[in-house]
């Protein structure tokens, strides 16, 4: 059998490529009749059992879980035997607990207990997520020796270039196609923008552990100096001179929760994809802003029945920090408009307010983070906006007008689901 | 009112307890669950204020371990948590046992005390 993960490949950043006609007929025998789910995944998973690197290995288990479903999909090839079935969503989490356990991802790991998964003896695995599934990998020999550095190697090497080749499973849609049946009619995400998402997904994770370590680790001495500082304010300090200091570290503490808590929710993709009613949905955004936008005139402009599917939190997150943003230039009336842009496929929702709007010279420092011109602003609030709508693989536009004067900011949010 | 807390940061801990007891409460203070259940047998409390994330075990144990000890109705109104995981599951297991949940770090602490004291109604 041709190896097509050939070494030249896996230590090249090219993309891995493989050819589906050939990777068909690569199927052993017996193969053929069963009904394939994916034929580039099918080839793909082979060619990686077969290829050099891998040569002591057995079998791979390839799971895929649709956030949200009540069981999972398991792919089991050995060099003999392929089949495609459900686990139940239990056996599929207790697999990924314990794969995630061991933190390093690329040790070794262990079932002893034989279970539903049939992942037997050492095996090497790694987990991924995209905003819509769960995916597990594992690869062993079906025994409980140890692997060798070289083994550990091959894996680390492998993984590092998987991106291009998940890249695969997305090339002809019918993996996306096929399970976002289940989901109504979600929207399939061309090839190009799933293989991008990917990378940027996997980046997005890794950003994520990296900010729930650092959340877990600040948050608890943060608040225990938050309490400290309620103390020392009621009981210590009557002294004026000192007052301001007490003052002062409390804002701060209060700010650097409020990056910790905000940054979390920017790399945290953990929510499902629901359908929203946008009327309603700004409305109840709207009241959350009820005593930053105090005395300021508020205008809805939306068809009762535009609905969405889209991540609640990030969305609102998003129009509540325009909604703020605006109420802080000083407007007196903000309109927020939302219309189905069908041509373009788009939902495009405007923040707009007759504030005193963003000066030229600042345009191009709007989105940085960090960035303010405010004395109370943390300048995370459309660094964080952009990057919540950039998850939500929409764009977010700044336009001012004259007569009367205006400032809008757009958000253009692809259509992901049923209208 | 005899309070007490279970909480292994040992600043907030101390915090805490300091600010309680500036309110005129009893208020004792450990940093381990388990050390926490012996307390609960010998001692009684109006209160108990449990993290749940402890370097033992969770809140969570202390509860179900308090059970042998207290009604249901006793440790709805006798416990409440605290955590800086507002999860769903968190939040929904808490409300399986009708306890009160604050959420780390808190947005007012007189909001907070009240709750600690019993000053507010239960909020859904």
């Amino acid at each position: 059998m041709e190896n097509r993960i050939n070494e030249e490949s896996l230590n090249t950043n090219s993309p891995i490529k493989l050819e589906t006609s050939k990777g068909l007929q690569s199927l052993p025998k017996g193969l053929k009749n069963q009904r394939p789910l994916n034929k580039e995944l099918n080839s793909f998973l082979l060619d990686t059992l077969s290829s050099l690197h891998f040569k002591s290995m057995k079998c791979i288990n390839f799971f895929y879980h649709l956030k949200g479903n009540a069981s999972a999909n398991s792919i089991r090839i050995t060099k003999k035997e392929y089949k495609i079935k459900q686990v139940s969503i239990k056996s599929f989490r207790d697999a990924t607990k314990l794969i995630k356990a061991n933190k390093d991802l690329f040790n070794p790991h262990q079932v002893f207990k034989q279970n539903e998964l049939k992942i037997l003896g050492t095996f090497l695995a790694f987990d991924f997520s995209t905003p819509t599934h769960y995916f597990l990998f594992t690869i062993g020999r079906e025994d409980f020796l140890d692997f060798t550095e070289e083994e550990v190697l091959q894996f680390k090497k492998f993984i590092t270039f998987l991106p291009f080749q998940i890249n695969l499973i997305f090339k002809n849609e019918y993996f996306i196609i096929h399970n976002a049946l289940a989901r109504n009619n979600v929207v399939k995400a061309p090839h190009q923008q799933a293989h991008l998402s990917f990378i940027h997904n996997e980046k997005m994770n890794l950003l994520g552990e990296l900010l729930n370590t650092l959340k877990h680790e600040l948050s608890n001495p943060l608040f225990g100096l938050q309490l400290s500082l309620e103390l020392l304010q009621e009981e210590v300090f009557n002294s004026d001179e000192l007052k301001p200091f007490i003052y002062e570290a409390k804002n701060n503490i209060a700010r650097s929760q409020n990056i910790i808590e905000n940054f979390s929710k920017l790399f945290s993709n953990t929510e499902a994809l629901i359908e929203i009613n946008i009327k309603k949905f700004t409305e109840e955004i709207l009241t959350l802003t009820k005593s930053e936008t105090r005395g300021v005139l508020k205008e809805i402009n939306i068809e009762p029945n535009l609905s969405i599917y889209t991540y609640p939190s990030l969305l609102a997150q998003a129009l509540f920090n325009l909604i703020i943003n605006a109420a802080q230039a000083k407007a007196t009336l903000i309109r927020i408009k939302a219309q189905l842009s069908k041509t373009r496929g788009k939902l495009v929702i405007s923040v707009i307010d007759n504030g005193v709007g963003i000066p030229s010279e600042q345009l191009p420092y709007i989105y940085e983070a960090f960035y303010t011109t405010k004395s109370y602003g943390t300048g995370l609030g459309l660094y964080l906006t952009q990057n919540y709508i950039k998850i939500l693989n929409g764009t977010l536009l700044y336009q001012a007008k004259e007569e009367p004067k205006e400032t809008h900011f757009i958000m253009e949010l692809p259509i992901t689901g049923k209208i | 009112m005899n309070i007490l807390i279970i909480e292994d940061e040992y600043l907030i801990q101390q915090a805490l307890k300091k600010i309680l007891e500036k309110k005129g409460n009893n208020v004792i203070a450990t940093d381990s669950g388990r050390d926490a259940l012996e307390i609960i047998k010998s001692d009684k409390f109006d209160r108990i204020i449990c993290d749940l994330m402890l370097k033992d075990i969770t809140g969570f144990d202390v509860i179900e371990e308090a059970k042998n000890l207290f009604l249901p109705s006793q440790i709805s109104s006798l416990f409440i948590l605290m955590t800086a995981y507002s999860s769903p599951s968190v939040l929904s297991r808490a409300k399986s046992y009708n306890c009160k949940v604050l959420l780390k770090p808190f947005k007012s602490l007189d909001e907070a005390t009240d709750i600690i004291l019993g000053r507010l109604n239960e909020k859904d």
